[in-house]
């Protein structure tokens, strides 16, 4: 419960606001005010202050109650689908690609164009908006922007004895040197993990010049050529000794992919190449060390960039919302200075310059980092990450994970993993 | 059982009314809770249905993908082996363990409830990441092969033997067999074995000719409960592979890949066509059990 005084300053505050505002928050509600369901999938320290968020925007808009809904990562997408599935879908959720592409196509999220004024839609460039966009709908707004990047410890390079190689040189070979030179100095750590994940394989494609979607998602466009070339490298990684065990890699990696269980956290190697980077905070808080962001190798030999920044979740609407308007306004809140504020870079690096700007006062020093990463990606022109196809994109990662492993453990050559994963990628577009 | 319908007597209808009355919860709920979702999901596996637009009826091609899907054949041989390695192994301790405790030791109750607490705990998810624990790299098995200089595997990890540790789950789950084994060797007359006993047979002898023909109505019981339970294993395999029945699909059982379909990939209709072939799949399996059992079950009550 609020305590009165807020509740009348509050009051006060919201009826000195626009008359119009006021009036649409009303609209076709019986004066008790409208309730809002709001869903999100996250760490216990996302609720708490995702909770404070939701407090600033009710006593910004007194008329609307928000009723927080949240849950981890492994149990939202269930729940989403069995709500779409009871027609029970909340106001407003967070949603992220490819998983988010069924829902867009099946018509289950409001397309923002009919609230572009309530949603501030003018605030996102276009780019922000490309992952979102589908036959001109507009269906989610990004929370932050997010990427991939390799991620070291600078700690474990100096007591291994190893320079930190420079990011705008070093190559694919450094990369497997680097690992391990750091093995062979320190015979408590590895050098780098293995990377289990899809996304050092997005940035090997881009490189060459290639993605795994063509850009509207109807069709693939990388070939597995190609893709062999990634499990190639994969494997002279895994044999350079600059890893841990695969069995370590299978393990860990089925513990979860959040950065607090990582092998870098848990100061058992000394590079992660595929570092989430709004995960920063979460993986410094628990290694107790600094961590410092690397571009990818091989971009200096690059004739494409294959480095990238996107969107690393979005908010969208229900498209039965009773209350479009409303939901509007608090998409458009959850990426204002007020809620940034709170929630710092935990969702990404703010869209909007200007909120960047308003909070830029008090940010620590590994936000800065983050947005510094961010600028040094975008400074390479990097070509926007295609959509993925609706139907595929959900096959991706259990295929890649499975056939990955499947190379690790020498049951599939690069070149019989990449054919397959192509073939099995291709029955399900 | 009573042919004789309606010549029963007064004691034989009141018997029967309490029959009825003693059943109706279980009927009820039936009838409320069970029917609809089951009947649902008939519709829905001739259907395409994604949870997020309308179904749409596709006749029989839910069926005709079964036929191509090769991560389905890959379940089902992983289930086939999960069932016909478990099942004997676990019936096997189950029995061994009833044998020793039936030899009329103290402490029976303490014993018998404590070899069946696993049966209780064995499909919860906390015994599940105790599991991973278990069978770790560092973990307790590999901890005490170390102690005989053996550098165990990754068990969960590797997928040559990732299988093998839910095996092993599945078999420490053998209290409840072990319950009703017990009960089955209280069931067999003193009688018997002091016949055998003077017509000179040995222990062994008195095991194989008296107690496995006597206890077979309860072995063949067991085994059928536990093909079927074993059909249905989901929270195990789950809870040990984080839910993707990884390591490279070597732990994916029928029931895993059945969920990862519906609400992972949402292809309901195609997820409700696979309930039904495990129905099938279950169904066959046990009338080949019936079919066979009257080779080897010997009732003694003469039918």
């Amino acid at each position: 419960m609020k305590p009165l005084i807020s509740r009348i300053g509050a009051a006060t505050l919201a009826s000195a606001m626009s008359v119009s505002l006021l009036a649409a928050c009303s609209s076709g509600d019986d004066g008790d005010g409208v309730t809002l369901r709001y869903f999100w999938w996250g760490s216990d320290a996302r609720h708490a202050y995702t909770q404070e968020i939701l407090e600033r925007f009710e006593e910004l808009h007194p008329d609307i109650n928000v009723e927080p809904e949240f849950t981890s990562w492994d149990d939202y997408w269930n729940k989403l689908s069995t709500s779409a599935a009871a027609q029970d879908l909340p106001d407003v959720m967070q949603v992220v690609d490819p998983l988010m592409y069924p829902y867009i196509e099946n018509g289950q999220l409001l397309d923002l164009n009919t609230v572009a004024d309530a949603a501030h839609l003018e605030r996102y460039s276009e780019s922000t908006l490309s992952l979102s966009t589908v036959d001109d709908g507009v269906y989610a707004v990004p929370g932050g922007v997010s990427g991939f990047s390799v991620a070291i410890a600078p700690e474990a390079f100096a007591e291994a004895g190893v320079e930190i190689p420079d990011e705008s040189t070093w190559d694919w070979d450094d990369y497997i040197e680097t690992a391990a030179a750091i093995s062979a100095a320190n015979p408590d750590m590895a050098g780098s993990d293995i990377p289990m994940f899809s996304q050092v394989a997005t940035v090997w494609l881009r490189q060459h010049g290639e993605n795994w979607w063509s850009p509207d998602g109807s069709d693939l466009a990388f070939t597995p050529e190609t893709l062999a070339g990634y499990w190639d490298w994969v494997i002279r990684l895994r044999d350079s000794g600059g890893t841990p065990s695969v069995e370590t890699m299978v393990e860990a990696h089925g513990a979860g992919s959040s950065a607090a269980q990582s092998l870098l956290a848990l100061h058992k190697v000394a590079m992660n190449p595929a570092l989430a980077t709004n995960q920063l905070g979460e993986l410094e808080e628990t290694s107790g060390g600094a961590a410092q962001l690397m571009i990818y190798p091989g971009e200096s030999d690059a004739q494409v960039t294959g480095s990238f920044v996107k969107p690393g979740l979005f908010y969208a609407a229900s498209a039965a919302t009773e209350h479009p308007e409303e939901a509007a306004m608090l998409l458009d809140f959850l990426n204002s200075a007020e809620a940034i504020e709170l929630q710092k870079f935990d969702r990404g690096v703010p869209v909007d310059p200007a909120v960047v700007e308003a909070v830029s006062g008090d940010l620590t020093e590994t936000e800065l980092a983050v947005a510094d990463y961010n600028a040094r990606v975008t400074a390479l022109g990097p070509e926007p990450l295609p959509i993925p196809n609706a139907n595929a994109g959900g096959a991706m990662d259990e295929l890649y994970d499975r056939i990955n492993i499947d190379v690790l453990f020498d049951r599939l050559t690069p070149e019989e993993a990449a054919q397959q994963f192509y073939d099995g990628l291709k029955a399900e577009l | 059982m009573t042919k004789t319908g309606r010549r029963m007597s007064a004691a034989a209808r009141q018997e029967e009314r309490a029959a009825w009355m003693l059943m109706a919860p279980w009927f009820l709920g039936v009838v409320a809770v069970t029917l609809g979702p089951l009947l649902a999901s008939l519709y829905l596996s001739f259907t395409d249905y994604n949870l997020l637009s309308a179904p749409e009826w596709v006749g029989l091609e839910n069926y005709a993908e079964m036929l191509r899907d090769t991560r389905l054949h890959k379940a089902l041989a992983v289930t086939a082996t999960y069932t016909f390695v478990s099942v004997p192994l676990m019936l096997a301790v189950a029995l061994a363990l009833a044998m020793l405790l039936n030899r009329g030791i103290k402490g029976l109750a303490f014993y018998r409830s404590v070899y069946y607490l696993p049966s209780l705990l064995g499909g919860s998810v906390a015994v599940g990441v105790l599991w991973r624990q278990v069978f770790g790299i560092e973990g307790l098995v590999n901890q005490f092969l170390g102690l005989f200089g053996i550098e165990g595997p990754g068990w969960i990890a590797n997928p040559d033997t990732a299988l093998i540790s839910l095996i092993l789950l599945h078999v420490w789950t053998f209290g409840s067999s072990m319950v009703i084994f017990l009960a089955g060797l209280r069931q067999i007359p003193e009688h018997l074995y002091e016949a055998a006993a003077l017509d000179g047979a040995s222990k062994r002898e008195q095991f194989r000719h008296v107690t496995v023909p006597m206890l077979t109505p309860i072995i063949f019981f067991n085994m059928v409960l536990g093909i079927i339970n074993s059909f249905q294993t989901f929270t195990q395999a789950f809870v040990v592979s984080g839910g993707t029945g990884g390591p490279s699909d070597s732990t994916l059982l029928y029931s895993l890949y059945l969920y990862s379909e519906a609400f992972g990939r949402l292809h309901m209709g195609y997820a409700s066509a696979m309930a039904w072939l495990l129905v099938v799949i279950v169904g066959v399996l046990t009338a080949i059990n019936f079919y066979f059992s009257k080779r080897w079950v010997f009732y003694s009550d003469g039918n």
